[in-house]
Order: C-alpha cells, then sequence, then structure tokens
C-alpha cells in the first residue's frame, strides 16, 4: 500500500495534521461500512490504516524509506550517539521508578505508604524534568522535519538524512510514551 | 444498507429500552402501561408456563429470589474462571458446564433447569422487539444493542448471541458512551468540539473522549470497567446494614427477606438524590423482626467514594490516551442512572474541570442514540457516520509469555493487521497461537480470547510462510484469516475458546488443598500473622522515631498505645487478637501516615523552591 498515493498527495516527510483530517473524514462519510455497506469495508480498512500512517510523523518518515525499499526498520539499530547518555537516564530512571509503583502497589498499612513519599515524589520529580527534556528534542526534532519539509526526498544523501531522523524520532517518542506512562502510574499517589 | 427497519436496544444491567425511528424522530417506546424503562429482569416459572419478564418479575422477585434473575449482564461472555468468588454468590445459584462456561441453575419443581446469561438476555430483547413491533404494525427483525465501550470480543459475541436466540439480526453492537454523544450531537452541528461521555450505569463504567466534526462522531479513547457501577453501591450499603441486624435475625434471614432488603436499599439510595435522609422501613422482615433504619446522605455519600475514586483514574486514562487535557474539552455527558447522585456531580466537576451536561435523561440517552445509529445504517439519517474504536489491545502470546500487540486500543474500527508466521522446525506441520486481549505485559494477565490452529505444508524449517490477518470489524469483533504465502490458500480460521482448567479440576484442586491445609492452617496462619506484625511493628517504631516530638502527641500516642497492644497480641499468640490489634495499630496511624506525607511533600516543594 502507498498511503501518500491513497491520499493523493506528494511523498513528503512534512503535512499537515489538519489537512489530512480533512480528507480522512470527508472519505470516512462515504467509505465507512455503515454508510457504504460491506462492499465498501475493506477500502475503508486501507484509508483507515493510510491515516494513522500519514499522522504520525514517526510512522510517516518509516512509509517513506520503505516505499524507497529500505527494510528491516523495525529493528532500529543503535542509539544514536549524542542520545546515549539521555539513553542511559531515562533508563535508569525508567527502572527505579517502574520497581517503586511496584512496591507502593503492595503497601499494605497506611504508614509503609507514608515511608514511600518521599521517594515518589522524587521520581515524580526526576520524570518530569526528563520529559520537558524529552519534549525540546522531540521539538527540534520537528523543527527538522519541518525543514525537510514538503520535497520529495529521492536521492541517497537525503535519504539517509531522513533515515537519520527516523531513527532520532524512533527513540524519543519511545522514552516519551514510557516516561507519561510512568508519570501517569505514580500521579495516583502524589497529587 | 438494508430494507425493514432497524430498532434500537440499550440492553442495560439493571433496566432496558428499545426505540425507533417514527418520521425522522427517535421515539422510546413505551409498553402498554406507558413505562419505557423495562427491568432487565427474568423469572422462570414452574410448569410450561413462559418466563416472566420486566415489571412482572420484578414483582416474582421476592417470592422466588432463587427462580429470578437479575443483572445477568454481568455474566454476559464470562467463563467460571473469570468470576470472583464474590461474584459466584448471588441470589440464583451459579454453576459452569463442561466448556467452562458460566450458568444459572433455577431449582424448578421438575428438575434444575440451567441458562446461560445471553438466553437471559434474549428474553429481553425478545420482550423489547415484541413492543417495537406492535409500535411499528410491521414485525420486527433486525437491531442495533448497546454494550459497554470495554466489553471483549467475548463479551460482545455473547451479546450478539443473544440477539440472535431472540430472533433477531444483530446488524451492530454499539458502545453505549458512543451512542449517547451520538444522542447529544444529533441536534447540534457544532463545526468541532471535544466532549468526555462519562458513563455509570448499574453494572458498568466507562469514559470515553469523542470528537465531533459536522456529523462525523470520532472516538477519540475510551478506558472502563465492565464490573463496576451502582449495583456495588447497593451491595456496600446493604453490607452495612446487614452487618448491623441482631445476630438471630441475620441467621434466621431467608432469601427473599434479604432480596426484600437489598430493593429497599435501591429506593433508598435513589431518594437520597434529591433528600438528606432517607428512611428505610420492612414490617416483618423476620417473623419476630421489623427493620427500620434513617439513611443519610453523608452515609452513602462515604460508602460511595471509594467506588467513584476508581472512575478518575479511567478519566484521566482516556484523557491522556487522547491526548487531551481537561481543557480541551467543550462538554462533559453525564450518562446512567446512577450519574444522578449529586455527589457523582460534583466529583466529576472537580476531576474534569467543566459543569457536566445533564441535559440528556441519562436512563434513555443510550436507547436515544442506538435508535439514532439504527438510523444511519437504514439510510434514513444522512451525512452521519460514527468512527468508534477498540478499547482493548489485542495480541498474540510470544515465546516468553509475552503479550504481542497487533492491534493497539483506540484503533479506529473496522480495522486489521497482519502478521507472518514461519514453521520453527522441519516438517512441523502446526502451531498454535494464543490471542489475548488486554493491556497488561506478560500474556496471562490479560483476557485470553482462544487459540488458534495454523496448518503448515511440510518442509524444511523456516521455509512456510503464513500471513494472518487479525480483523476487528465495526462491532468490534474479532475474525482471523490465514494465508500461505506459498501456496496461496486462503482460510478462515475459527478460535477455540480453550479452558485452561476444567470444573472437575478445579474441585479436586479445591478439596486437596483443604484436606492438606485443615492440619496445618492454624499454624501456618499464625506464622503469616507474625511475620506481618513484625514488619508493620518495625516500620512503625521507624516512623515513630522519624517523626520524632515534631509531630505533637496526639498523633503519637495512639500509635504507641496500639503498638502496646499489639505486643501483648504477639507475646499472648491469639491469632484474632494479632490481627484486629494490627487493623487497630494501622487505623491509629493514620494522622500520623498523613502528616509524614506531608512532610515528604513539603520537604520537595523546599528543594524545589517553591516554599
Amino acid at each position: 500500500m502507498n498511503a501518500f498515493q491513497l491520499f493523493g498527495i506528494d511523498p513528503v516527510p512534512f503535512l499537515d495534521a489538519e489537512v489530512l483530517k480533512a480528507t480522512f473524514l470527508e472519505r470516512s462519510v462515504r467509505l465507512h461500512p455503515d454508510v457504504g455497506g460491506a462492499e465498501t469495508a475493506p477500502a475503508f480498512a486501507e484509508l483507515n490504516e493510510a491515516y494513522k500512517i500519514l499522522l504520525s510523523d514517526r510512522l510517516r518518515l518509516r512509509h517513506i524509506l520503505e516505499l524507497h525499499g529500505l527494510k528491516d526498520l523495525g529493528s532500529i539499530g543503535a542509539v544514536p550517539g549524542h542520545l546515549v547518555d539521555l539513553f542511559m537516564q531515562a533508563g535508569s530512571l525508567l527502572n527505579t521508578s517502574d520497581r517503586l509503583i511496584k512496591n507502593r502497589l503492595r503497601a499494605e498499612s497506611f504508614l509503609e505508604q507514608a515511608a514511600l513519599q518521599g521517594d515518589l515524589l522524587e521520581k515524580m520529580n526526576g520524570l518530569q524534568m526528563l520529559l520537558s527534556e524529552l519534549h525540546s528534542i522531540r521539538k527540534t526534532l520537528s523543527e527538522r522535519l519541518i525543514v525537510m519539509g514538503t520535497v520529495r526526498a529521492d536521492n541517497p544523501q537525503s535519504l539517509e538524512n531522513l533515515k537519520e531522523l527516523y531513527l532520532e524520532l524512533s527513540y524519543v517518542e519511545k522514552w516519551m510514551e514510557q516516561v507519561q506512562e510512568k508519570i501517569f502510574l505514580i500521579s495516583e499517589y502524589v497529587v | 444498507m438494508s430494507s425493514g427497519p432497524i430498532i434500537g436496544i440499550d440492553l442495560g444491567t439493571t433496566h432496558s429500552l428499545v426505540g425507533v425511528m417514527d418520521a425522522g424522530f427517535v421515539v422510546l417506546v413505551p409498553d402498554t402501561d406507558g413505562r419505557r424503562l423495562l427491568p432487565s429482569i427474568v423469572s422462570w416459572q414452574n410448569g410450561e408456563a413462559p418466563p416472566l419478564v420486566g415489571y412482572p418479575a420484578k414483582r416474582a422477585r421476592s417470592l422466588a429470589p432463587e427462580r429470578t434473575i437479575l443483572s445477568a449482564k454481568r455474566l454476559m461472555g464470562r467463563r467460571w474462571s473469570d468470576l470472583a468468588e464474590t461474584e459466584k454468590t448471588m441470589d440464583a445459584r451459579l454453576v459452569t458446564d463442561a466448556k467452562g462456561l458460566t450458568l444459572i441453575e433455577l431449582p424448578l419443581v421438575d428438575g434444575p433447569k440451567r441458562v446461560s446469561a445471553p438466553e437471559v438476555a434474549a428474553e429481553l430483547l425478545r420482550e423489547l422487539a415484541n413492543r417495537a413491533s406492535r409500535y411499528l404494525e410491521t414485525q420486527v427483525s433486525k437491531v442495533v444493542i448497546t454494550v459497554p465501550a470495554y466489553f471483549n470480543d467475548a463479551q460482545r459475541q455473547a451479546t450478539k448471541e443473544a440477539g440472535e436466540s431472540a430472533g433477531l439480526e444483530v446488524v451492530r453492537i454499539l458502545s453505549e458512551p458512543t451512542a449517547a454523544a451520538l444522542a447529544y450531537g444529533m441536534d447540534r452541528h457544532h463545526k468541532q468540539a471535544r466532549i468526555a461521555v462519562y458513563d455509570l450505569g448499574g453494572g458498568t463504567f466507562d469514559c470515553s473522549i469523542l470528537e465531533l466534526n459536522e456529523g462525523v462522531f470520532q472516538v477519540l479513547a475510551t478506558s472502563g470497567n465492565t464490573l463496576l457501577g451502582g449495583d456495588d453501591l447497593d451491595q456496600a450499603v446493604y453490607a452495612v446494614l446487614w452487618q448491623e441486624l441482631p445476630g438471630e435475625v441475620r441467621d434466621s434471614l431467608h432469601a427473599s427477606a434479604r432480596a426484600r432488603l437489598k430493593e429497599e436499599v435501591e429506593l433508598a439510595k435513589i431518594r437520597l438524590s434529591t433528600q438528606e435522609e432517607a428512611e428505610i422501613e420492612i414490617p416483618f422482615l423476620t417473623p419476630l423482626y421489623s427493620f427500620r433504619r434513617i439513611l443519610t446522605r453523608l452515609e452513602l455519600e462515604d460508602l460511595a467514594r471509594p467506588l467513584l475514586e476508581k472512575t478518575r483514574r479511567h478519566c484521566l486514562r482516556a484523557l491522556q490516551d487522547a491526548g487531551l487535557r481537561p481543557e480541551d474539552l467543550k462538554e462533559v455527558l453525564l450518562v446512567g442512572g446512577q450519574t444522578r447522585m449529586p455527589l457523582v456531580r460534583s466529583l466529576v466537576k472537580e476531576w474534569l474541570g467543566h459543569e457536566p451536561n445533564i441535559s440528556l435523561d441519562p436512563d434513555e440517552a443510550v436507547a436515544r442514540g442506538a435508535t439514532i445509529q439504527a438510523g444511519i445504517l437504514s439510510g434514513a439519517m444522512q451525512n452521519m457516520v460514527l468512527l468508534d474504536i477498540t478499547p482493548l489491545s489485542l495480541g498474540i502470546e510470544t515465546f516468553g509469555g509475552l503479550m504481542n500487540v497487533i492491534i493497539p486500543r483506540n484503533s479506529t474500527l473496522p480495522t486489521k493487521a497482519g502478521e507472518l508466521f514461519t514453521n520453527a522446525a522441519d516438517g512441523q506441520r502446526l502451531m498454535k497461537i494464543r490471542v489475548l486481549q488486554g493491556e497488561r505485559e506478560l500474556a496471562r494477565d490479560n483476557w485470553f480470547l482462544g487459540e488458534l490452529d495454523l496448518e503448515f505444508q511440510p518442509g524444511p524449517r523456516a521455509t512456510a510462510r503464513i500471513g494472518v490477518q487479525f480483523e476487528l470489524d465495526a462491532d468490534g469483533i474479532l475474525h482471523v484469516l490465514a494465508r500461505d504465502t506459498v501456496t496461496l490458500q486462503e482460510k478462515r480460521v475459527g478460535l477455540r475458546s480453550v479452558v485452561d482448567v476444567t470444573d472437575e479440576k478445579v474441585g479436586q484442586m479445591v478439596s486437596e488443598s483443604v484436606e492438606h491445609a485443615l492440619e496445618d492452617m492454624q499454624e501456618r496462619q499464625w506464622i503469616e500473622s507474625e511475620l506481618k506484625a513484625r514488619r508493620l511493628m518495625e516500620l512503625t517504631r521507624k516512623a515513630l522515631s522519624q517523626a520524632g516530638e515534631n509531630a505533637g502527641a496526639e498523633r503519637i500516642i495512639p500509635v504507641e498505645t496500639a503498638l502496646l497492644q499489639m505486643q501483648a497480641a504477639m507475646d499472648q499468640k491469639g491469632l484474632a487478637e494479632l490481627k484486629s490489634s494490627m487493623k487497630n495499630l494501622d487505623e491509629a496511624s493514620k494522622p500520623l501516615a498523613q502528616w509524614l506525607m506531608d512532610q515528604a511533600t513539603e520537604a520537595m516543594l523546599k528543594r524545589k523552591g517553591v516554599l
């Protein structure tokens, strides 16, 4: 499947989410099986999948790379050099947070719960700081994406740049997701 | 899309309703006495007489509680092994069949009769469809049925089955909060609005986030609990009142008297939504005892708070999944009878930051939405469409016992995803794949949907290729298609619902453990309790020394007293005393624990330079 073709747009790295959504909704009104019946169900499922791909920066880049014949992007290889420190920091913070959350879940008595409060606050603080750092990195990645923007990437150099950006995005988004999840879990105990 | 009228049914835990489209308007069809709500109660009778449904069944409840089935929705599509012990103690007797499904056993004079939850639901559906047929003066055969958004594949399947055994074609299984949103958005042509639907019914809870875009209703995220509802509050109140009964009354209380007390509790709860106090009076609860008790709204709210607190997490989860904050919402809708409670309204306002919209009748909104969806499907409603999602992630079990997500939760329906499988050994002919639904990391913590068999053409290792396509249809029901990419053969694969442990085996396991346990139960309980007590003691001493004088005598002294009592209970080796003294100590240390938490918070704020 070529998601770009399905939406009738050029395979460029940056797309406007609002425009995409408008197209998706407008076509849904015709293609959803509730309206078009069973015959349009496969077309809707395709539209649905293509929309999901195009909406996400990460999946869209990956789709472009795949359309250019690059394979094995599922296993995304080594952490980019300048992110290694952050990776170590995130990894240990996520691990210790995980252990702490498990202990808090097990804590039955009020005093046991109180004894963990300081650590929970500490972790929450650390996670929030990490999240805002990740946010700012994510922002610079978005800016790079906008710069690559609306030009089709078809020479080897621009594809290489795209791949690099894709890898960084993959890591940063994954960490953000995990950090957000831990923050969500800890927020049950820390207001 | 299809000819013939389609009706909409809200199949609720405590009440059900039916709606039809009449000249472009939604009409909820009343019974011959003008009542729109049908109590979701079915009472089987001895002899040839058909079961009683609705109000007649409700009246039969206190006369024949063992033949009368309430809240059957809670059992829909659930295996015996999924039920908690407390759920097995309904008035009606629950049993399990050879396949591990849960059945209800009715003690009729001709011998016991076993019915399933879908069979109970079918009686309700038949009654409602007949109502609609009378109103429309034509035989109705197509229906949209609503289910809690958080229902899994098996629960949706069971609902579909119920429709089929009532002789109806179920053209859509629709999520309840989504239906409510349809009812809300129907006459408002918002250019764009994001809304939250807080749906607390008799037996289930859901929170959904939707976006309305000129006729397109897009569900963004949903989170819920299919076993949390107003019934649980009734049960909590009932438990308190039961505890207060004199011992001899408690012991002599028959099932029918218990059913009476439960009914009165429910009525009092409803009154407390508009009154500060409600009197519960039951003359001759037993021949020698009349019951009278005043229940206050404050008392009810204290019991409700822990239940409602659980719903808060779901609201926050749904918002987080939708990538929104409370201020991004335009409106918060309340649906489900339990949201009439003033406390629910004030808590929802506190959590979601919006004065909830109560313009919809919380009992009727879902049925109205189901009817609108029926209108969309029959072509009576133009330029409207609903994009619903799957509430649960779908995945398969990996070799390490982990869950590998194939379709993530909150994916728009219908959707499909593929996975490629190959033979792991030379000549391997068969591969078993376990399919799961849920959000937990470990496969065994998720709901096990069933197993599917993939057949390989025999050949050397890693040469066979079978692509498996998992498709969730618009009802959220799973279909699996296997395609051999070498031979290009395609095959629909059925899921086998495998029960891990049969009933007999469970019985065996239980009796074995009882035999072994009896001898050393006392001993083991003591050892376990003592261990816990020592740990608690150590923890308490540490907390006391950490707090020092600063915490104030009023926080310290009760803890020290309780600690001494626990020490005494430990020395005397009395199990019951030790257990109750541990509970006392925990309760007594609550203020100290709170103080320590405040200290921790203050220290953190100081470090951050806020204080």
